[in-house]
Formats: structure tokens, C-alpha cells, sequence
């Protein structure tokens, strides 16, 4: 059951009415191919006796990705994480210093560096494109900086040509934490070969389905055979400088992201059609708007996410609004919030510096659901949901700070 | 004939349990078949909690974060390919320790020497379906305080006196890789009686908010999917079964090879791997002339990645035996037949190697 309709605020699932939606709309992709043609690829790996250790299917899912990408070389992984690890420690070279991040991001980011053995440094972001911001990262460089971990977000891969230049100055890595950056281009060229590598993730709410699984793209021959050398946990090889990690991708996590690769544009274009949806729902309500995707007759997208914008016009919080809509049976969350630098993910004990523009999106966003198991409808339930929200601001505004909610 | 997996997952049992996946939609994250694998894997291991991580070098890493462990951690050198690497990871120094020349397993008199104040844990390691000293390891504990815990990867089927190798230390991790008795393609398992550290590594391998558990430092991407728990699940349930077949074959080698001199099994009958020390003045040949002389594919050596140690001389006995080690193929479908072909041709080499070795010394 769906589109309970609210006539007054008590019908509000947080204040004691029925929710808008029996099962929780999530905010991940959760696409999944046809089971038969899982089942088919799962059982030649059986019957190949190869369920892990670079099996068929893994090789022919890097083949696949590498040429999606446009770049010489894939390396799958277990998960996104490890990638990103093992580059903060290749680029360290066995020194302890800091590597530069955004600190609007991922919440992993600043553990995935200290499991290298660097410090996070954090960075204000760009306040139109979310993504490092030049000014603040030339400011950060220092003699311990050891590498640029730069992240392209779902609505802009940044500034690449400028980030590329200002590491090129100062003979500093860069590579991306490319996540959410799949089928997306740059200047038109696809997202891949930037920087010395890109980090990519098989996770299931990703663009890409694999279960768990990650892949680092390249067109560096030597990068790539190290990390593969380092992938498989241990080597046996005195010559070979380099701290293995067990990041091996099996085989029935390789044979969902292929099957997924296979219906990557169908993918696309129903997060396309459900983002337009999103548009149409809270283009008439006052204070709430969408990120906005680059224009597409210049770039590429995946529509990955729909992020709502909160500002003051909007009668509630953006934690209010969370609140009420949370209980409604949305599996919604704030977006890169809190702030890395003000979380418990950042260090005890890091010196910080005010990152202002980070300070203020991070209260500013909520992710929406997304999906396939989110349908048009719901989109339309939603936007009225939004509307009604707008319309009894004031009375639920009063509402909820009665019961404590900011 | 090949050195191949000990087990393999049934494959109509599986088909089933991917399918519940399907319609569930629900492939990752903390899903109903992980928590029902921690729940009947803490069961079969004998303890409170279990925490399934997506393969055993995280298994490691995230364990000895949870020990919140610093400085040294004392290893027998005869380990799992990838146990430095994975301490080193955790910001540990390894320090390799000598064995015991006949088992392979950690010598105490050695671990007692190594032990200094910037020791900080024991990690002791049951090799080939042996427990590792654990009575000794367990008053150490009580002497000196250090944790120990252990790494039961290849003991997932193995009982000592009459309780899983998981009931030993403050903690152990098993693993669910190809090549043990449960096969989930990657996969491990650390279980625990101490809720406080159990609280500690659920929330080290994830970073979603509901699944915080405890305040940690260092967080990390550990978990295990719905389909690798899919396959342990069914692993699980056909355990005693395979690992009755496996037992039978190990049975056949060891009757075989009794005869041979200058052979020794070193694994015991549960090990999920057939393991044999070959003494060259007994048997005549040392172990890489025996490698080329059979297929390479059939036997496989274990070597240890000596760049990892600063002196050999120091864990002699562990380097003597990786030196010195060959596993023999033992795998589901393989024939009495086939073993007493082994047995006989391991026979033949032994009885002619002398006339062997002048062969391969004119003719290399």
C-alpha cells in the first residue's frame, strides 16, 4: 500500500498517522539483472571449479570496464575502500604525512588514509560543484602532503584540469575517488583515465551492481601490476616492494557487476526519467529545489542520486524536515552531513581550520530515494507529500518543537 | 590430477539460496543471510559472537583493531601467506617466531625469548588441523597478560579436545576461502566470547551510523555480501559430510605413504589440506627436484616470503620446513584409486633415487 493521503497534520506518520509507504523506499540503485542470467554466469564458475582468484569472470568484467572507461587497465577489488587504501600507500612510499580530501564527503575517507598511515587533511569544497576547491587544497600543500585525494561527486567530477595543474606544480598524485562518477564525462571525455588512477565501487547502491566490489581504472602499465601484485594479500618475491592487502573481487560478485555493465544505459535512463519526475514534484513548492545535474547536451550523467536542496524559505529544517518524512516510511538521510571535519570520523586531536563553504552544506541536503524499487508514482506521492509539508509549515514547524525536533 | 578446493558448495542448495536473494532484493549491507550465518557460525564455533568480514586478511586487520593493539605481535613464521601483511597493515610489527620442528607449530621456549615490553599480542596459528599449543599459549596468558588470539583458517572443522578451535584466546578468525572446508569464494569469520570486542569489530567493518556499536578509531569496508553468506550458509550445512569424505582420502594417503621413508604427514587427518614433509636423506630427493619431476600442478610447495624476516637463522625449523613442505592433491571426487597412484609413484621415486638424481644431474 502507497499515497496515504494526509488531510490534516495528525494524519503525519511522526505524528501518530499512517505512513505514505509500507516498505522503506530506499536511496541506493538495487538493480538487478534477470536471476536466470545470474544463475547461468554463477554456474560456469562452478563448473569452471573457480569461485575466486581471478576466475574468468573477473577477467572478462576488468576487460569489459577497462573498455568503458576508455583506459588501458581495470583492477577489480573486493571493494572501493581497499582501492583507495592501497593508493594512499603507494603514493606515501612508506613516509607518515597527510593526504588532502575534501571534507564534504564520504564519511570513509578519512579512515581509508590513516589505514595508509597518513592523516587526513581536510579541504573546503567548491559551493557550486561540491568538489575540492583549488584555493583551499594550494593553501593545504605542505611538505608532509603525500598525495591529492580529489572526489567527483554525482552532480560535477570538479575542477580536474585545475586540480591536474596544481599537482603537476607541486609533483604531487592525484587520483579520484570516482564512485559516484560512473558513465559520467568530463570535458566529454569519460571519467576514468584521470589523475594516476580512479577508484570506482561494485556496492549494490551503486550505479553498478556486483554485491560489494570496487575496481581502480588507469592508463598506468606500471601502477596497475602493482596493484594487482598487491591485491592477492601476499607476495612472494623479495624484489617487490609493497605492502600486499587481501582485495581479491570473486567470482559471484564479478558475475552481477557484468550482468549489471550489460544494462548500464537501461540503468541510466530509468534514473533519468525518475530524476525528471523529481523535478516536476518540487518545482512548485517554495524553498525546496534539486542538485542539478550538468547541462546534458555538454556532459554526460548517470542521475544517480536526487539531492533536495532545503533553504529558508522552506517553513522547517532540514533536520526537521528529515525527521517528518524519515518516519513516512522514505529511507532518506542527510547528505555528507555532518561535516567530515566536525565528525567522529576526523581524528581526535587534528588540528582544524574553519572550512566554511563545507560548514554550510552540510546542513542544507537531504537524499531522496532512488532506485528501482522507487516508481514514478511514489515520486508523484512524494512531491504531494513535500507540497502538504510546505503548506502546514507552521503548524508542524510548531509541532515538532514540541517534541524536541530542531 | 590437481591440487584442487577440499569443498565446494552443493550447487542446487546454492541456486536456491541466490534466489531468496533475488527476491528479497536485498544483496549487501548487514543482510538476513550474514546475520543468520553469525548466529549459526557462533553455534558451531562454540562462542557467544561471530562476525563474518568479507575475506581473512581483513579477518586480521579488523581484529587486531578491535584488540586496539600497538608496537609488536608475536607470529609463528610457519603462517598463512598474507598474516604480516595484514598486521603490518594494522599498524603492527610483526615478529616472526620458530616452530617446533616436527609439527610446525609455534614453539613456546621461542615466543618466551621474543617477548619484550613493546610486545603488545600473541597470535598463534593452528596449522593443518592441529591446535596450536594451546594450554601453554593459555598460561602465558595468565603470566604475562598479553592477549592471545588465534588464527584458525584452516580449522573449521577441527575439534580439540572435544571443543572448535574457535573456543581457544581471546579470539580467533576462520576462514571461508577456496581451499578450506566451508567455501563462501573469500570470505572469514571471527568469533569471540567478549561482547565489548564483538561490539568493537561490528562496527569497524562498516561505516553506516545504525551500525555503530562502540566508539572506534579506525573503521573499514569489511563486510561480507548476501551471496558469499548465501555460500558458507550451505557450507555449513554439508560440513560434516564433506569433511567426512575429506577424513577418508587423508585416511588413504596416510596408509600409503607410511611405507615410504623419508615421508611424514604433517597435516592430521581433519586438515583440509594433505601436507607432507619430505626428509632428503631418507627419501633421497629434496623437495624442488621432486617438483620437477612431477607435474608442478599436481603438488604445491609453501614457502616463506623470506624478504619478510631480517634473519633466517632465527626461526630455522619454520624456514627448514617451508623448505622442505608439499601439499598433495585431496579434493572431493578424487578416487582411492588415484591416492594409491600417488602413494606408489612417491614409492617408485624414493626406491630409484638414487639412479634419479644421476639422471637429473647429467640431464637437467
Amino acid at each position: 500500500m502507497t499515497g496515504s493521503k494526509k488531510n490534516g497534520i495528525h494524519d503525519l506518520a511522526l505524528f501518530g498517522g499512517a505512513r505514505l509507504f509500507d516498505t522503506p523506499r530506499p536511496i541506493g540503485q538495487l538493480a538487478a539483472p534477470h536471476v536466470e542470467e545470474y544463475l547461468a554466469l554463477v554456474r560456469q564458475a562452478f563448473e569452471a571449479g573457480q569461485l575466486s582468484a581471478h576466475g574468468q569472470l573477473e577477467q572478462q568484467l576488468e576487460a569489459e570496464l577497462a573498455a568503458y572507461h576508455g583506459v588501458r587497465h581495470c583492477i577489480a577489488l573486493a571493494n572501493a575502500a581497499l582501492g583507495l587504501m592501497m593508493l594512499a600507500k603507494h603514493f606515501a612510499q612508506d613516509r607518515h604525512g597527510e593526504v588532502i580530501m575534501p571534507a564534504f564527503s564520504f564519511r570513509g575517507l578519512p579512515h581509508f588514509v590513516q589505514w595508509a598511515g597518513q592523516m587526513p587533511r581536510f579541504c573546503d569544497v567548491d559551493r557550486h560543484s561540491h568538489t575540492l576547491d583549488l584555493g583551499s587544497v594550494e593553501r593545504a600543500i605542505n611538505k608532509r602532503t603525500t598525495s591529492i585525494m580529489s572526489v567527483c561527486n554525482f552532480n560535477s567530477p570538479g575542477n580536474i584540469d585545475g586540480l591536474c595543474q596544481l599537482a603537476d606544480e607541486h609533483d604531487l598524485p592525484l587520483y579520484f575517488d570516482s564512485v559516484y562518477a560512473v558513465g559520467c564525462t568530463y570535458r566529454g571525455k569519460k571519467l576514468g583515465g584521470f589523475g594516476a588512477a580512479e577508484v570506482y565501487s561494485l556496492h549494490a547502491t551503486k550505479l553498478l551492481n556486483g554485491f560489494e566490489g570496487g575496481y581502480v581504472t588507469t592508463d598506468d602499465d606500471g601502477l596497475a601490476d602493482k596493484l594487482r601484485r598487491l591485491r592477492d594479500g601476499a607476495i612472494n618475491d623479495e624484489d617487490f616492494p609493497g605492502l600486499a592487502l587481501n582485495a581479491r573481487l570473486n567470482e559471484l560478485h564479478a558475475a552481477m557487476g557484468l550482468l549489471s555493465l550489460q544494462q548500464i544505459d537501461t540503468i541510466i535512463a530509468g534514473n533519468r526519467r525518475r530524476f525528471d519526475s523529481y523535478l516536476r514534484a518540487v518545482e512548485h513548492v517554495p524553498g525546496l529545489s534539486l542538485i542539478s545535474y550538468p547541462d546534458a547536451s555538454q556532459e554526460e550523467s548517470n542521475y544517480e542520486m536526487a539531492v533536495l536542496e532545503i533553504d529558508s524559505a522552506f517553513p522547517l529544517s532540514r533536520n526537521q524536515l528529515m525527521n517528518l518524512v524519515r518516519a513516512e516510511g522514505l529511507a532518506i538521510s542527510a547528505y555528507y552531513s555532518p561535516a567530515l571535519h566536525l565528525s567522529e570520523h576526523c581524528p581526535k586531536g587534528l588540528k582544524i581550520d574553519s572550512l566554511p563553504t563545507t560548514e554550510w552544506l552540510a546542513g542544507r541536503y537531504l537524499q531522496l530515494p532512488v532506485g528501482e524499487l522507487v516508481s514514478l508514482a511514489d515520486i508523484g506521492f512524494i512531491g504531494e507529500l513535500l507540497g502538504f509539508v510546505y503548506e502546514h509549515g507552521t503548524a508542524i514547524a510548531d509541532r515538532l518543537r514540541e517534541q524536541g525536533v530542531e | 590430477m590437481r591440487v584442487l578446493p577440499p569443498a565446494r558448495p552443493d550447487w542446487g542448495k546454492t541456486e536456491t539460496q541466490l534466489r531468496g536473494i533475488f527476491e528479497r532484493r536485498y544483496f549487501a549491507n548487514h543482510g538476513p543471510l550474514v546475520n543468520k550465518l553469525d548466529a549459526q557460525f557462533a553455534g558451531h564455533a562454540g562462542r557467544k559472537y561471530a562476525i563474518s568480514v568479507v575475506n581473512d586478511g581483513l579477518a586480521l586487520m579488523i581484529l587486531a583493531q578491535g584488540l586496539d593493539l600497538q608496537g609488536e605481535v608475536i607470529v609463528p613464521a610457519l603462517c598463512r601467506p598474507g598474516t604480516f601483511e595484514a598486521l603490518r597493515w594494522a599498524g603492527l610489527v610483526p615478529v616472526p617466531c620458530d616452530v617446533e620442528p616436527d609439527t610446525g607449530l609455534v614453539s613456546i621456549g621461542a615466543i618466551r625469548k621474543l617477548i619484550t615490553p613493546r610486545t603488545s599480542a600473541i597470535l598463534g596459528v593452528h596449522l593443518w588441523g592441529r591446535p596450536c599449543a594451546t594450554e601453554e599459549l593459555s598460561a602465558l596468558n595468565e603470566e604475562t597478560g598479553l592477549p592471545i588470539f588465534f588464527d584458525a583458517t584452516h580449522g573449521v572443522a577441527v575439534q580439540h579436545e572435544g571443543k572448535s578451535l574457535g573456543t581457544f584466546g581471546q579470539a580467533a578468525y576462520f576462514s571461508f576461502q577456496e581451499g578450506e572446508m566451508i567455501n563462501c569464494a573469500e570470505g572469514a569469520c571471527i568469533v569471540t566470547d567478549d561482547e565489548k570486542l564483538a561490539n568493537k569489530l561490528r562496527t569497524i567493518k562498516n561505516f553506516h551510523p545504525t551500525h555503530t556499536y562502540a566508539q572506534v578509531p579506525l573503521r573499514i569496508n569489511g563486510k561480507m555480501s548476501e551471496a558469499q553468506a548465501a555460500l558458507a550458509l550451505v557450507g555449513l550445512d554439508e560440513l560434516h559430510r564433506n569433511n567426512q569424505a575429506n577424513m577418508g582420502m587423508a585416511r588413504a594417503y596416510a596408509k600409503g605413504l607410511s611405507v615410504i621413508p623419508g615421508l611424514r604427514m604433517l597435516s592430521a587427518m581433519v586438515s583440509p589440506k594433505v601436507i607432507i614433509d619430505i626428509d632428503q636423506t631418507r627419501f633421497g630427493l629434496e623437495r624442488n627436484a621432486l617438483f620437477s619431476l612431477m607435474e608442478k600442478e599436481n603438488l604445491y610447495a609453501h614457502n616463506i616470503p623470506s624478504h619478510l624476516i631480517n634473519n633466517i637463522a632465527d626461526v630455522e625449523n619454520a624456514f627448514g620446513l617451508a623448505q622442505r613442505i608439499v601439499q598433495l592433491p585431496c579434493h572431493p571426487g578424487l578416487t582411492k584409486e588415484s591416492i594409491d597412484k600417488v602413494c606408489l609413484l612417491l614409492r617408485a621415486i624414493a626406491d630409484n633415487s638414487a639412479a634419479i638424481c644421476q639422471r637429473m644431474e647429467t640431464k637437467p
